[in-house]
């Protein structure tokens, strides 16, 4: 009896843990609002619990929630580069109470890969809350100074060099191709699979060059078993200011910074949209773990955009990339 | 010598009460997150990643190591009792664990994947303490080309998981390839076979296929046959493995520690790959192969030590490389930066106490586990003993939640479902889930690691057999594939002669 007795305080037991789980995860509908916000704000994440870009998000609406006076709920919606967040969020109410926290890539590039149900335009660009400046990277006792060294390489002997990039449409696999284009030369820009696959084949010898983000490549370059060839960003990389950018070198349209940035659906009330802008810029220059942990990962935006300039910026990026990505046959 | 400092060093920092605390309440944790299917240690890690800020780098990796390897001792319990894989690496553990249960052996099973698993944490351990540095550059010689021809290998073992019709066997895993084909094509982007649908840009999740095919696919099966009032129909017979049990395991115990910590070595998602490698080895090298697939004790003993030291093995990457492989490990990473701690090929180097102190807590967690673990499989047991209409939707349930837990996504769910009644029909049909799995777990990595290699080499499909790795990976596989066919045939003229 005793052992009957147990067995249905487990069961209940695991039925409680399963409710738990579903009312941690759904969200509660509220009341109409007066004063925004009345209730919590619910944050879709586009990447995966852990990714740097969760990470960078759940802490920046930690910081900004003070200046709110309400909880941001993060809400993770993975897949497709983001698209299926992104997707979720242009159809959303815009009354504020749905945010998105993404990387620049799902509104500037995957909609020109991809058939979506969103574009660009169906968002209201608020913050960006960090940024990260891909960097290209060879072996350490690689003959190999400059991206000019890599070129003249495959000029050299054409089908001998080989870029190794996270994916398909990530900015180092469009500023490979960019290079590859302007220089008319044989190299093969091979999508690995992420940074650290990219890096193992660099140490292993398999390809010759790496695009990688820079937390993965800047213990490596410290270690001294890499170098770094140039950064991909408008401006040099926090953490790498002794390595020129493409646009040093010769390359003046490769401009590829990756933005974290959280944005609103279009339609949503100028008031809202200043009332987020401001906490989370409030939230930005606190002193606190969001601070600590994006300088600690380099991805702390010294001079962050928002608003109008924000949106200035991705309508430039999205037609740059937009038309990489037409030429180089990625995607749809 | 120096390195027996370092263990001693490793030992004093992890015994520390604090750090004894942690690696409880992690390892506690990780078993519970393995019990429940869905939500895995790495969606746990990253919710508690927050509540490291305040605790010291060595306590925060050991806790949340902790929940990783705990969570590798939980995975094979819902596998065993219920049917579900919580992960691809413990569908291999459904084969044998599930009939186990239902002959009453449920306690068995349970345990000597508990055994193994802690003879297998405690052996890799040491092979990462003293074999870290040479194995760290083999793992480097993979590169592209030996990756596809490893899966290659891989894709041998397909014919050691048929147990009724080959035939059957090998069309169930040309439809797991198939479905491995939905979602973007790695190297161009380009979306294939989504049907408009944005949640399948990714291709169909491994969750909502197996939790699907085998758990969904049980409940209906019990449904349509539904006669008595319990699941299991025999009695329950020992708690823990007999002798003859421990005399099956060991050497499948022992040949899992070591194939998995070489495939887990290898970067790459190849972790679910080591336990069915261990399991077509066992197969092979048994004098009785015709048991397993009904309740084979060293189909349950070999995969789950397997699974475990591969994690190990994923750490030689990780500690003497500097480059995480997995995104648990990418997480550990995460914890030791927001600590100012820079990860990285110096690790070890500038900060012994970080790397001894885990391996340390290891060994103590290992064995946490192992007292967490035997008692709670009376309970676990027990369970079965529940009626089959309060059981039933309670599986399904927790199919249900675990799914959508994953990524929030009410598709998966639909998909799941779907796959439940495909399990149902298959079973119905004598088709075998486990080749469609281990075909739909490779289709991706062959596809994308033969296009690299291809693209490295500009088309020429000689890369594969210059490279001696490769050829050597190539050549096992194809005498895997002609010995078989010689000694199936000989079967088939002992058969044809006794009729």
């Amino acid at each position: 009896m005793k052992a009957k007795k147990r067995v249905f305080r487990f069961i209940f037991m695991t039925l409680l843990l399963g409710m738990i789980f579903i009312l941690g995860t759904g969200s509660v509908a509220g009341v109409f609002a007066q004063e925004y916000p009345t209730r919590p704000i619910d944050m879709i994440i586009s990447m995966a619990p852990g990714a740097a870009a969760d990470i960078g998000a759940r802490l920046i609406a930690k910081a900004a929630e003070p200046f709110l006076g309400k909880e941001i709920v993060p809400i993770n919606k993975v897949g497709g580069g983001g698209a299926i967040a992104a997707g979720l969020v242009a159809k959303a109410k815009p009354d504020g109470y749905t945010i998105l926290s993404t990387v620049t890539a799902t509104l500037t590039n995957v909609p020109h890969m991809e058939s979506l149900t969103y574009s660009l335009d169906d968002f209201i660009p608020v913050f960006e809350h960090g940024y990260l400046t891909p960097v290209f990277i060879v072996k350490a006792d690689s003959p190999y100074k400059t991206m000019k060294d890599v070129v003249e390489a495959a000029r050299k002997k054409p089908g001998t060099i080989n870029f190794g990039v996270p994916g398909a449409g990530t900015s180092p696999d469009i500023a490979g191709r960019m290079i590859a284009d302007q220089e008319k030369v044989d190299m093969a820009i091979v999508p690995l699979g992420g940074s650290a696959p990219s890096i193992t084949a660099l140490l292993g010898g398999h390809v010759a060059v790496a695009g990688v983000s820079t937390p993965a490549a800047i213990p490596q370059i410290k270690a001294g078993k890499v170098r770094a060839l140039a950064t991909i960003g408008a401006k040099r990389a926090d953490g790498l200011a002794d390595t020129p950018t493409l646009v040093e070198q010769g390359y003046p349209n490769i401009k590829l910074d990756e933005l974290y940035i959280i944005v609103v659906p279009k339609g949503t009330p100028r008031a809202i949209v200043d009332k987020l802008e401001n906490a989370l810029r409030k939230g930005w220059a606190a002193e606190g773990e969001y601070k600590k942990t994006a300088k600690a990962t380099y991805m702390y935006p010294t001079n962050p955009l928002s608003g109008a300039k924000l949106a200035e910026w991705l309508k430039e990026q999205s037609t740059i990339n937009g038309e990489i990505i037409k030429k180089a046959k990625l995607g749809k | 010598m120096e390195v027996l400092s370092h263990v001693m060093n490793g030992f004093a920092a992890s015994l520390e009460p604090v750090n004894l605390l942690y690696c409880f309440i992690g390892v506690l944790l990780g078993t519970l997150v393995g019990v429940l299917p869905g939500i895995g240690p790495s969606g746990t890690i990253s919710i508690l990643l927050p509540l490291t800020f305040g605790i010291s780098p060595v306590t925060s990796i050991i806790f949340l190591a902790g929940i990783y390897y705990g969570a590798m001792y939980g995975g094979s319990t819902t596998s065993i009792l219920v049917n579900i894989p919580g992960e691809a690496a413990s569908v291999v553990t459904c084969l044998d664990g599930y009939r186990m249960a239902k002959q009453g052996r449920a306690g068995p099973a349970l345990g000597i994947s508990a055994f193994g698993s802690f003879i297998a944490g405690t052996i890799s351990i040491v092979f990462l303490m003293f074999l870290s540095y040479p194995l760290a550059t083999f793992a480097l010689s993979f590169g592209p080309p030996e990756y596809c021809s490893l899966i290659i290998l891989g894709i041998t073992f397909i014919t050691y998981l048929a147990q009724k019709s080959m035939i059957k066997a090998l069309i169930a895993a040309g439809f797991g390839f198939l479905l491995s084909f939905v979602g973007m094509d790695g190297m161009t982007g380009r979306a294939r076979f989504t049907l408009g649908i944005p949640d399948l840009l990714d291709g169909v999740g491994i969750l909502p296929l197996v939790m699907g095919l085998f758990g969904v696919g049980e409940v209906f099966k019990n449904l349509a046959s539904l006669q008595g009032v319990s699941v299991l129909k025999t009695k329950i017979k020992n708690l823990l493995p007999t002798k003859q049990d421990w005399k099956d395991s060991s050497k499948p115990i022992a040949r899992g520690s070591l194939i998995g910590f070489i495939i887990g070595i290898i970067p790459g998602g190849s972790a679910p790959l080591a336990s069915f490698a261990s399991y077509a080895l066992e197969k092979r090298f048994s004098k009785h192969p015709e048991k397993f697939g009904h309740g084979a004790i060293e189909g349950v003993a070999g995969p789950e030590s397997a699974n475990n030291s591969a994690f190990t093995g994923g750490l030689v990457t990780l500690f003497s490389l500097g480059i995480p492989p997995t995104v648990v490990s990418a997480l550990l990473f995460a914890a030791l930066m927001i600590h100012g701690i820079q990860p990285g090929p110096l690790l070890i180097p500038e900060h012994p106490d970080i790397f001894w102190g885990l391996v340390a807590s290891m060994y103590i967690g290992n064995i946490m586990l192992l007292f967490i673990n035997i008692p709670l499989i009376g309970l676990w047991v027990r369970m079965l003993k529940v009626p089959a209409r309060v059981m039933l939707p309670l599986i399904l349930m927790f199919c249900i939640i675990g799914t959508y837990s994953v990524r929030n996504s009410l598709v998966d769910v639909s998909l799941m479902m779907f796959f439940g009644v495909v399990g149902y029909l298959m079973e119905k049909f004598e088709y075998e889930p486990a080749p469609l799995v281990l075909a739909f777990v490779l289709g991706p990595l062959l596809e994308n690691s033969l296009k690299q290699s291809l693209k490295i080499s500009r088309g020429d499909f000689s890369i594969f057999f210059a490279r001696p790795l490769s050829i050597t990976l190539l050549a096992i596989a194809a005498f895997l594939i002609l010995s078989q066919l010689i000694f199936s045939k000989k079967k088939n003229k002992i058969r044809l002669e006794k009729e």
